[in-house]
């Protein structure tokens, strides 16, 4: 395969001469799995320049915006929500006393808010930073090979790895 | 009737706070105290955020920020013998309380066994714990922290695999 | 005279414009209230838009200006790129979740170090797919200097891109 055009093109991509739609033909070209080795250093740039475009607002940005632009509507939508869901709150407050005070035994009980950790209690071990990151260096080098060894052993199953991970 | 669901949410929050959450490590300690062939590391908030402003020099690990930064605590629980006991026990304890820990990851190679549990709380995982027996040596690495979805595929990229001191044993 | 529809002109450009004011301040939960401060702001002056060529360049215009100012006011680096700039942490930052590795962290990271033009006149242009007559009309430069700033952007980054991978080996 001639690569002399996809060279050509990346010598003008350096030199910004280069239009969008040639712009676009090499990042396409690099999209590929087989890259000649010489080509191959330049891959994750222009890989990454496909998988910016990618990130976004979470849905309920459109909620949350609409909601101060178009005030009058969703104030309405509020109140009457509210005054479906207010015999419910009651309920829930019930709910919530049972449950907390049967794991009381065993763990402090969490109804969804953050999570709040007794760090109070905790001693800390170093007073060199330095030192404490060689130590929590070290903690994430073994998680990450046992995560690694435990997928060698059980197939990728073993994780959920339910992230949106953009493949090329 | 107001009244009533406030002092039913009052109690509630003050019940809560009574009882603020341990993690893993400090669970174990306190469910084996005064035995002293178990040592605990612990690596506080406040320790972490010095980590992040002074502890790491420009050699170390790229990406390795971002990792620690989502990170809140670090605990690490370690014997040196009875490596088979504590981690039974310890993975009892995990299992025994499923609705908070969920199992990760998991593998057993001849005299070495590991797991890694994880508690979730809505998308985020809030407390990462590792169990580990290798021959007679019990450790556990306890992490809480904001970790997302994808902190597991990130700390698997950021580190990369190099040879553990004392590995060879 | 046209009428500027909000959901169908101005939302549309919600995620562009995320982009482009997380590039600046490299702050998600900064960069979505930049984005609802610019539609609020380019919303409420509706009346003069009529008369504008680009909607989406005035957006993103202001957009930039208002990532601009919050980055100042927190005392984040927009000058020159240096050794610290390329360890800066950004904790908040969903890019990392698309940044498969590590070759990509490095490219992440050497982008947001650069100057913010360079770095602003990249998103548009590599990211967005912008033409140099809008990112010019964005940034209120002429071609010829946004071609000229692009021109060092790309330099500096195939120059230290290099420098990394070779040091590496």
């Amino acid at each position: 395969m001639d690569y002399k055009y996809i060279e050509q093109l990346l010598e003008r991509y350096w030199k910004c001469e280069t239009s969008l739609e040639e712009e676009q033909i090499l990042r396409t070209f690099f999209r590929q799995e087989e890259i000649p080795a010489h080509l191959l250093p330049y891959k994750s740039l222009f890989a990454y320049e496909e998988n910016a475009k990618h990130v976004a607002l979470d849905d309920d940005f459109d909620q949350r915006i609409l909601a101060k632009v178009e005030p009058q509507k969703v104030k309405v939508r509020h109140m009457s929500l509210r005054r479906q869901f207010a015999p419910l709150y009651k309920a829930a407050a019930v709910i919530a006393v049972v449950l907390s005070l049967s794991t009381v035994a065993q763990y402090s009980f969490n109804r969804g808010e953050q999570v709040d950790y007794n760090y109070d209690a905790y001693k800390d071990t170093y007073t060199d930073p330095q030192a404490a990151y060689g130590t929590v260096s070290e903690a994430l080098q073994i998680v990450s090979e046992s995560i690694q060894e435990s997928q060698v052993q059980n197939g990728d199953t073993a994780l959920v790895p339910e992230q949106k991970v953009i493949t090329e | 009737m107001r009244m009533r669901v406030l002092l039913t949410v009052l109690m509630v929050t003050v019940v809560t706070a009574m009882m603020r959450a341990q993690d893993f490590a400090s669970r174990y300690m306190s469910e084996n105290a005064g035995d002293t062939t178990l040592v605990c590391i612990s690596v506080s908030p406040r320790m972490m955020e010095e980590i992040l402003e002074k502890g790491i020099q420009e050699k170390d690990t790229i990406g390795i920020t971002e990792i620690i930064s989502k990170l809140k605590s670090m605990q690490i629980v370690y014997a040196e013998k009875r490596g088979k006991g504590y981690f039974e026990k310890a993975e009892e304890m995990a299992e025994r309380n499923s609705a908070r820990f969920r199992k990760l990851a998991s593998y057993d190679k001849e005299k070495d066994h590991c797991r890694i549990f994880v508690r979730e709380q809505e998308e985020q995982i809030v407390e990462l714990v590792l169990l580990k027996q290798e021959g007679r040596r019990f450790t556990v690495i306890n992490f809480t922290g904001n970790m997302d979805r994808g902190f597991i595929e990130e700390l698997k990229h950021t580190m990369i695999l190099k040879p553990m001191k004392g590995e060879e044993s | 005279m046209q009428e500027i529809n909000f959901r169908h002109d101005i939302l549309p450009l919600k995620n562009k414009l995320f982009r482009l004011a997380l590039r600046i301040t490299m702050d998600s939960a900064e960069a979505e209230d930049i984005v609802q401060d610019t539609m609020i702001k380019v919303w409420s002056h509706r009346e003069e838009l009529t008369e504008l060529e680009s909607v989406e360049a005035y957006c993103l215009a202001i957009c930039r200006n208002l990532a601009i100012d919050r980055s100042q006011l927190k005392g984040a680096q927009t000058e020159e790129l240096t050794e610290q700039n390329t360890a800066q942490p950004d904790a908040s930052d969903p890019y990392s979740r698309f940044v498969q590795n590590e070759q990509m962290q490095i490219i992440h990271r050497l982008i947001n170090a650069l100057p913010e033009k360079q770095r602003t006149i990249v998103q548009l242009r590599d990211v967005e797919g912008k033409s140099y007559k809008e990112i010019a009309e964005v940034l209120q430069l002429s071609e010829e200097q946004v071609k000229v700033n692009l021109f060092r952007a790309r330099q500096k980054i195939k120059q230290q891109f290099t420098e990394i991978n070779n040091y590496g080996l």
